[in-house]
């Protein structure tokens, strides 16, 4: 009999598909019956969105500058 | 791809101005990951034109055996890694079964999964974001920013951080858990009566 850890154990690989049919089963009917372990994986699915869009990837003006500055003055001359 | 792959044959050709079109399209990414990675703005930055002087200098070393943004973020960590390992050692090391066991503490919160997108993703969220990873160990650091944040396959990861894939996916699993267990103790906290 599986605890809740193994199953937690395996959310993070869940989440990126990379369990097998007969395994996603098993997780699929411990989460719909296990609150706590519902929350954990509710919890995982949010950080990784939040992840995925919290983090800004603008560059300030001048450090773009600098970059192809350098770039020029650096890569030209070779 | 295809694309990418145009510009790198384009600049080997002697067009310098394709070379700068894939600068144009990957130093943002380049610049978001740098920064988790080292922390420090001016590193970063230093950091940044090392990578893509250095995928300049070796474009004709790369192969297409990958992408080309799997072979210029691979550049770049190496870079950001050899930098912290020689400026700041302490930050490399970590032991796997502290974080092991840090991550084994898994809190169930309803506060934090049932807080509103807007709210998660508001100024003051995603600098909460930005706190948990930068808080991570730079291994699993480097793993979540390339996973979630940039969103490249496991195998992509594995290739970038030159680790195994079940050493991609054991990393990931104990990063996200610690973001999620700092995410969730700030919520827990945030709706906590006495911080009403």
């Amino acid at each position: 009999m599986k605890k809740c850890k193994d199953f937690c154990d395996r959310l993070s690989d869940y989440l990126d598909k990379e369990l097998g049919e007969n395994e996603c089963i098993l997780i699929e009917e411990h989460l719909d019956n296990c609150g706590p372990c519902s929350l954990i994986f509710e919890g995982l699915k949010t950080t990784v969105l939040v992840c995925s869009k919290g983090i800004s990837d603008e560059v300030p003006e001048e450090v773009r500058a600098r970059l192809k500055q350098f770039l020029r003055n650096n890569c030209r001359t070779d | 791809m295809e694309e990418d792959f145009e510009f790198v044959r384009a600049t080997l050709d002697g067009d310098f101005s394709a070379f700068e079109r894939l600068v144009d399209k990957y130093h943002g990414k380049i610049y978001r990951h740098l920064r988790k990675m080292v922390s420090d703005a001016s590193v970063a930055e230093d950091l940044l034109q090392d990578t893509f002087l250095s995928a300049y200098r070796g474009l004709q070393g790369f192969n297409r055996a990958s992408s080309f943004s799997t072979w210029l973020f691979r550049i770049a960590t190496n870079a950001a890694l050899m930098y912290l390992r020689r400026e700041r050692p302490e930050t490399v090391e970590y032991d796997d079964r502290i974080m092991s066991e840090l991550a084994d503490v898994l809190t169930p919160s309803p506060e934090f999964v049932s807080t509103p997108l807007e709210i998660l993703l508001s100024m003051e969220g995603k600098a909460k974001i930005e706190q948990a990873i930068e808080q991570l160990p730079v291994i699993y650091r480097s793993v979540v920013i390339l996973r979630d944040v940039e969103g490249f396959s496991l195998e992509e990861v594995a290739t970038i951080v030159g680790a195994s894939i079940p050493a991609v996916k054991s990393r990931l699993h104990r990063a996200r858990n610690i973001v999620r267990e700092s995410l969730t103790s700030y919520y827990i906290e945030k709706r906590s009566p006495r911080s009403l």
